[in-house]
């Protein structure tokens, strides 16, 4: 997100993936086992306007530091060591400036295979970078996924070329699409001063909670307890933390306040922002006793004003 | 025969439902509902992870362990947020955006700190 700020990004939808691309390029990605259909409906086998021929009409590449069981759906697997994608990318911008590396290796992979993979990326009728996490979660984070726009706009020289983060959480994109639109600023907001300011890094889950800042915390259908590292979940069992979810998971065993929601896309409709920005409204084919979630929410903001006029009479009174 | 047929009456077909798990978030998923339940759903299993599952272990109000009346629960939301001087709201990634509007609505009242998955 940051590097997206730093550098800016050609845009397209899926659908334009599935009809144009001839040159995919998963890196730091494994979607056969995070985002399974992507391939059969977007970026794979999928057949469109001018890939007819669907599979065959493209050239699949997996860039990762081991072998995922993505590679086998690949024409070509490229092997990074392990926290050298910085240095892999860097080399490829030298080569596509047309310089070439004064060594035959570049984090463990030989110059001719980068400068081969340049070629068919400047010679791709449409190419699409995909980057998962293998990018955005490892040594150089942000800088990893600046390297990447940066490589995508160096290409957009030459041929149509996009670069997408393969987003897990189906509605992450959102979370950023709806704090930009209502703060100014996709995520790390502190509303401390009375107005949104942004710093990730101060403002972030993991560092504010690492620093155990926080003396109280509501989590909104998530997963801390499991997702985020254990040194900065664990203040949540020290703090009064509350949970909305609509199912128990291990951030509702240790929260103070458990309430229940229905489930979006599950038991109450709902819009959520696919991978590339388009926003999708879901369905619900069951049914929940729970009322969906803006409901407590708005129930805990009315109570809190209520909170403060009493108090604020308290103090009125002495 | 028949217990089939009354079977296929109860069975609710969902057409063109979209899958809330990852973010290529597919709406073409055929969905079967027999009593509150997902019976059978196509998609990948990840998605049959999702519908299959979603009426296991439903979450209950609870105040500290203990089973509570919802607005009881809600109540001691309020109280520990009014109280709060440095509050974390965390999440949104995966809800829809109405209620990641309430979530900033709130964070924008209490002085919140308010990150989603995007930092992480
Ligand atoms: S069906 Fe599979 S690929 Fe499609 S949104 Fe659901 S989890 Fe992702």
């Amino acid at each position: 997100m940051v590097a997206l700020q730093l550098g800016g990004a050609p845009a397209a939808t899926l659908g334009e993936v599935k009809n144009r691309a001839d040159l995919v390029i998963f890196w730091g990605s494994n979607p056969a086992d995070s985002h399974p259909r992507h391939f059969t409906r977007y970026s794979g086998t999928a057949k469109g306007r001018f890939t007819r021929k669907g599979r065959k009409d493209r050239h699949i590449v997996v860039v990762d530091v081991r072998r995922t069981p993505s590679v086998k759906y690949a024409d070509e697997f490229i092997q990074v060591d392990h926290g050298c994608d910085y240095e892999v990318l860097t080399a490829m911008r030298m080569i596509a400036g047309g310089k070439r590396p004064d060594r035959d290796e570049v984090g463990g992979v030989g110059v001719d295979t980068l400068a081969n993979l340049v070629d068919r990326c400047k010679k791709a009728r449409m190419g699409v970078l995909f980057f998962g996490q293998g990018i955005t979660e490892t040594r150089g984070k942000h800088q990893n996924s600046t390297a990447i726009y940066q490589f995508g706009k160096d290409m957009s020289r030459y041929s149509k070329f996009l670069t997408m983060p393969m987003r897990g959480h189906y509605n992450v994109v959102g979370s950023g699409n709806t704090m930009c639109w209502q703060t100014g600023y996709p995520f790390a907001v502190n509303f401390g001063r009375g107005y949104p300011q942004f710093n990730p890094g101060e403002f972030s889950v993991v560092d504010l909670l690492s620093r155990k800042e926080p003396d109280a915390a509501l989590i909104v259908a998530a997963e801390p307890m499991d997702h985020l590292p254990y040194t900065a979940a664990s203040h949540l069992e020290d703090i009064p933390t509350i949970v909305l979810d609509p199912r128990e998971t291990l951030t509702t065993k240790i929260a103070r306040v458990v309430i229940p929601v229905k489930h979006a896309g599950v038991s109450v409709e709902g819009s959520a922002y696919r991978m590339d920005h388009v926003p999708i409204r879901m369905q619900a084919p069951l049914k929940s006793p729970w009322p969906k979630d803006d409901a407590p929410l708005d129930a805990i903001i009315r109570k809190i004003k209520q909170i403060r006029i009493e108090q604020a009479g308290k103090t009125d009174g002495n | 025969m028949a217990t089939a047929a009354k079977a296929d009456e109860q069975t609710a077909v969902f057409n063109n439902v979209v899958c809330p798990f990852c973010a290529t978030l597919c709406d073409d998923l055929t969905v079967h509902v027999r009593g509150n339940q997902v019976v059978k759903v196509n998609g990948c299993n990840l998605s049959k992870g999702v519908f299959m599952n979603a009426h296991t272990e439903w979450a209950t109000p609870r105040v500290d362990g203990k089973r509570v009346d919802y607005d009881d629960a809600v109540d001691e939301a309020a109280r520990i947020l009014a109280r709060s001087v440095n509050p974390l709201i965390f999440g949104l990634a995966a809800t829809d955006v109405e209620a990641q509007k309430k979530c900033i609505e709130l964070a924008d009242l209490i002085g919140a700190n308010l990150d989603n998955a995007s930092s992480v």
